[in-house]
């Protein structure tokens, strides 16, 4: 069978926009996130919400939906300036925050939301020596109690101060 | 350069620029939704959202959490089955047809092509080309080993599409705004630069010219070795030298074929394996 330019043209277009079509009416097309965290799919911790997939576009209202996390810790934890602002912080926004840092190699953004949230729940999270902490966020983690000797050790050697 | 039939050559460019305007409109709509001024009844996803590579970088996460690199959506794993669709039956058309960054620099190439005539697309010797046409598995295996273990869609720093089409937006790395500088520059001078070289999506695609079904083939005893087909090749395969094409840089153009370039009828086409050439 040989194949037409004009032919291609069309198979290119009816695989592509008839995928998304079909993907669509079966609600599988999802161009945004559901804001739900993936969960745990094996073990005594299956079913619950990861905090290993909170995204940069995650709020702190999403993460306290999904975590049960209050609103309050979550802004002073991060510096938050404006009270008002707490719930519709993004994750992302962080970036902006501690920019200066970022030049050191320490980040303070997204994955430093997410080991917040993992040491504050007492669930399971690695611990990368490229993400850091605000102290404030360091100090309502110590003040839980809940730490191992490890996390504490960590997270003291991984903290910055608020710009 | 080798005329073309026009006829036929338009249908791809009406496919590339429908996608190229596609996906800027997409771009400058998903800007416009965070000033709650979008373009009404059009998608506001992120470009992240509509790029199957995003699928690709995100097959290890999803196989190990069930869940996708940041940024990365069900979207993008569903374009990345529909590519691998049209790659099984007509290799790396994704590439050829649909990209738009192979669409920007292409338009560049054609600037080149009028500055520096026959010399375009043919600066860099042989050898050296060879083995750099070999870079982008690197580049792969280096995106998805890294995307892996730190689950950031950490291409994007580099990625010179995001950054043509998000350069006015604080998200972009200078490292990326800087691989773009370079592809436009060197696109005056080798056709398709990041497709030959970087692209790890295109590397990706490339594997599939090997058992692709339509494949570009040659009938020997009807060619009349005028090299048209050759000389159009933007990858610079050398379709005259065989029967057919197994080449994982092909990017299905089609240009090399009867259809566009070949001036003999029936003796370049883009086919499966039963149908006869002239």
């Amino acid at each position: 069978m040989k194949m037409k330019p004009s032919i291609l043209s069309l198979i290119i277009f009816l695989v592509i926009f008839g995928t998304v079509g079909v993907t669509a009416a079966l609600d599988l097309w999802k161009t945004t996130n559901t804001k739900q965290p993936a969960q745990y799919q094996s073990g005594e911790l299956a079913g619950q919400n990861n905090p290993a997939d909170i995204r940069g576009s995650y709020t702190f209202a999403d993460i306290n939906k999904a975590f049960g996390i209050p609103i309050e810790d979550l802004g002073k934890a991060f510096g938050v300036k404006d009270s008002n602002q707490y719930a519709a912080f993004q994750c992302k926004q962080l970036e902006t925050i501690y920019a200066p840092l970022a030049a050191q190699g320490k980040e303070v953004g997204t994955g430093s939301v997410r080991l917040f949230v993992a040491l504050y729940k007492g669930l399971p999270i690695a611990l990368d020596d490229g993400t850091y902490l605000p102290k404030s966020a360091v100090e309502i983690l110590l003040g839980k109690g809940s730490l191992s000797p490890e996390q504490i050790d960590f997270i003291q050697k991984h903290s910055v101060e608020t710009p | 350069m080798p005329k073309t039939k026009k006829s036929n050559t338009g249908y791809r460019t009406a496919v590339q620029m429908f996608f190229l305007v596609f996906v800027t409109l997409l771009t400058i709509n998903y800007t416009l939704e965070k000033t709650g001024s979008a373009i009404p009844f059009f998608s506001v996803a992120s470009i992240h959202a509509i790029c199957p590579f995003g699928g690709v970088v995100s097959i290890y996460q999803f196989i190990t959490t069930g869940s996708f690199v940041q940024k990365i959506h069900e979207s993008s794993f569903i374009l990345m089955f529909a590519s691998l669709i049209l790659a099984v039956g007509f290799g790396p058309v994704i590439c050829g047809w649909v990209c738009p960054l192979g669409t920007f620099q292409e338009y560049i190439g054609k600037l080149g092509r009028k500055i520096f005539g026959s010399r375009y697309n043919q600066f860099i010797p042989q050898l050296l080309d060879r083995y750099l046409r070999y870079l982008r598995y690197g580049v792969l295996i280096m995106v998805l080993y890294i995307t892996a273990t730190t689950t950031k869609l950490i291409f994007q720093d580099v990625d010179p599409y995001y950054a043509l089409f998000n350069f006015w937006s604080e998200e972009v790395a200078l490292s990326a705004l800087v691989v773009l500088g370079i592809t436009i520059v060197l696109s005056f001078f080798v056709e398709r630069p990041w497709c030959k070289y970087a692209c790890p999506y295109g590397a990706v695609l490339g594997i599939f010219n090997l058992f692709r079904i339509f494949k570009i083939r040659r009938s020997p005893s009807t060619c009349i070795n005028c090299k048209k087909c050759d000389k159009s090749c933007p990858m610079n395969i050398t379709v005259s030298s065989g029967e057919k094409v197994i080449n994982h840089q092909c990017i299905s153009c089609m240009k090399c074929t009867s259809e566009i370039s070949c001036p003999v009828a029936g003796t370049v086409e883009f086919s499966t394996k039963g149908e006869k050439t002239a």
